[in-house]
């Protein structure tokens, strides 16, 4: 539960961020324990945490000391226990959002830490929110997934999903309960966990997440378990004594940084074009008509999808403290966001990063991958996984046709433990051993959204060498099939079939 | 928690289920009920109030389930004593009294000074958000 792991060459520490929100302090401190205990850089994983991947043991209790100082810690970000609640990266600023669902994460948040029952579950346990109806989260493949929605009567509950889940076998969460109304939040957590704790498997811990009961007992039986003992639940909750919804809900009212006015902010002639790319890119409307949310891309050939160094950090905590309220997010892509910054500023913005790579414009391109990490770090890895993304990304570095691409979604794993995402990815890649050589398996038409569906397999694996050229021909075979440069990779793929796909790679 | 001792005579499952539908237990009042992780939930359904004592056995301190099982007891109203035997850890502890346990028993060479402190320092972790600032840890231990 400590969030320590022995990796292949070194410990990694991973550290919760609640919902993915942290403060520019809270950044600062990670910068400094990167500079000081690390090689100088962390890494965003797709759970909204941040890890560390070459600290030397005997220095860990100084690392949570000074994350302590900011109110952070690594409790219960590895084991068989609750796992850190996370979010929709845009919540509160969504356009299409019911309600913030932070507040939510929050409450499940203090429930879940430390809950004494359930400490040692079968297995991991990872719950995500949206309160949107486009979901960022990928809350079909959680453990437990929730969109707050509302009723015909205007009342606030949540559609509740669970088993969901990518690994060896990927399952699409299940729906157990279409309108939960939001007062029963938490006792229904702790019937479904119940249930699960009870029941789930403890003899192979491959069959003993909750999708594994879930499949074998069927979501009706499973639903009238979880019922049963939710009727029988007195309103005695376990759990730290949560704070009362109302009181959380205030710290979570959207505060708008003023706009700074300041001079010499122009753009030059010559930037223009690299400007108005990044702005339809990396930037985002909000609920919040003065304001944007911030795309700071992660993902260029020169770092491991996800990695930040301490100097951007710092960047990063710098841009935050001026001009969105001192705070950032991480996002489920393994990317950071300003959420709220003013319109007049995005050129300043803009400028302060544009000597990073932060400012790539490439959210949601086919450089924005999604990559675990690999043979480089992991030491139940059986490929490679951030050199072939690296390979890829360099394939398509002109602006002007990274953009003309659209959006298309790369998810990469190191093995069958799919910590990459491939399952849902658009394409998705799958590293295998075989006798000792590294193969990789495409899957074709995965997605993660609301309509989340898990790839289906394109063909033979490839080896080592090809396996970036057959990304680049899939990717040049929809280029050449769409229709026009609307048509989504998706809407291709279903329209001309996988078939098509299999040709132009196999022949 | 501290250590029990066994002067009550532990209870079979026979007896116990021959109790539950309406069986009277031999004139030695009996009132020790002992369960595992593995024991069938219907064990849980007599009239648990008449038992002076119910012990939990622990195989494998990852075991989990026995924290769910102290509290389906407790849910279902029994008020006597709730005692967990085996392979636990001093961490455990805390958790294992917020499910209603209320005794252990434990190793000669167990730790429980260590327990103790694990509980008053996670007694300080108070829930907070990190958005806004405000503190996860409101004190910390020195
Ligand atoms: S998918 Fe496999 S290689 Fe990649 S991080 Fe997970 S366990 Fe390691």
């Amino acid at each position: 539960m400590n969030g320590l792991y022995i990796q292949r060459y070194a410990p990694m520490l991973r550290i919760s961020i609640p919902y993915g929100e942290l403060s520019s302090s809270q950044l600062r401190m990670l910068a400094d324990i990167a500079e000081s205990y690390d090689r100088g850089f962390g890494h965003i994983t797709t759970r909204q945490n941040i890890q560390f991947n070459w600290l030397k043991l005997e220095q860990v209790p100084d690392i949570l000391e000074k994350l302590a100082e900011v109110q952070m810690h690594a409790i219960q970000t590895s084991g068989n226990c609750i796992r850190n609640i996370t979010c929709d990266h845009l919540a509160g600023i969504d356009l299409n959002e019911v309600e913030d669902p932070r507040p939510w994460c929050e409450l499940v948040r203090q429930w879940a830490t430390l809950h004494p029952e359930f400490l040692y579950l079968p297995r991991k346990f990872k719950i995500a929110f949206t309160g949107s109806s486009t979901d960022r989260a990928a809350i079909l493949a959680h453990d437990i997934g929730l969109r707050l929605l509302r009723n015909k009567k205007g009342e606030t509950g949540f559609e509740v999903y669970v088993g969901g889940g990518q690994g060896r076998t990927p399952i699409v969460g299940s729906l157990i309960e279409p309108f939960l109304p939001e007062s029963d939040l938490l006792p229904y957590l702790e019937a479904i966990l119940r249930v699960y704790n009870l029941k789930g498997r403890r003899d192979n811990k491959y069959k003993a997440r909750i999708k594994i009961l879930v499949k074998s007992i069927g979501i009706e039986v499973f639903k009238s378990e979880v019922d049963h003992v939710f009727k029988n639940l007195n309103t005695d909750l376990l759990g730290h004594k949560t704070a009362d919804l109302s009181t959380i809900k205030s710290r979570f009212k959207p505060v708008l940084p003023d706009s700074i006015k300041l001079n010499g902010h122009s753009l030059e002639s010559d930037q223009h074009e690299n400007y108005a790319r990044w702005l339809k890119k990396n930037t985002l409307s909000t609920k919040f008509r003065d304001y944007k949310s911030i795309y700071l891309s992660l993902k260029h050939p020169d770092r491991a999808p996800g990695d930040i160094t301490a100097a951007e950090m710092r960047i990063v905590a710098k841009l935050a403290d001026k001009y969105s309220e001192g705070l950032i997010r991480t996002t489920h892509t393994q990317n950071l966001l300003l959420p709220l910054v003013h319109r007049s500023n995005l050129v300043q913005v803009w400028k302060a990063l544009s000597n990073t790579n932060m400012s790539v414009a490439n959210i949601n391109t086919v450089q924005d991958i999604i990559c675990c990490p690999g043979f480089e770090y992991c030491s139940l890895a059986s490929t490679t996984s951030i050199p072939i993304a690296h390979e890829i990304q360099s394939r398509f570095m002109d602006p002007v046709e990274l953009q003309a691409l659209g959006d298309i979604q790369i998810k990469i794993s190191g093995c069958v433990n799919a910590c990459g995402h491939h399952h849902i990815g658009h394409i998705g890649i799958l590293g295998v051993d075989k006798k000792g050589q590294e193969w990789f398996q495409i899957t074709l038409g995965g997605r993660a959204d609301q309509s989340l569906k898990i790839g289906e397999r394109l063909g033979p694996a490839v080896d080592r060498d090809s396996i970036a050229d057959t990304v680049e021909v899939i990717i040049r075979h929809y280029l050449g099939k769409r229709l026009d440069q609307h048509e989504h990779f998706l809407t291709t793929l279903d329209r001309i079939g996988i078939d098509s796909f299999r040709q132009a790679v196999y022949g | 928690m501290d250590n029990f001792d066994f002067s009550d005579r532990i209870i079979t499952i026979i007896e116990w289920n021959a109790f539950n539908q309406g069986n009277e237990i031999n004139e030695i009042q009996a009132r020790v009920l002992v369960l595992s992780a593995d024991s069938p939930t219907g064990l849980l359904n007599g009239p648990l109030n008449k038992l002076n004592r119910i012990v939990v056995t622990s195989v494998d301190f990852n075991d989990g389930r026995i924290f769910s099982i102290g509290r389906q007891i407790r849910l279902l109203g029994y008020t006597g004593s709730l005692t967990v035997v085996g392979d636990l850890l001093p961490d455990q502890f805390p958790a294992l009294l917020s499910c209603g346990f209320d005794k252990a028993v434990i190793l000669e060479n167990f730790n429980t000074s260590q327990s103790l402190e694990i509980d008053q320092a996670f007694d300080l972790f108070e829930a907070g958000d990190s958005g806004t600032g405000k503190i996860n840890f409101n004190q910390r231990l020195p």
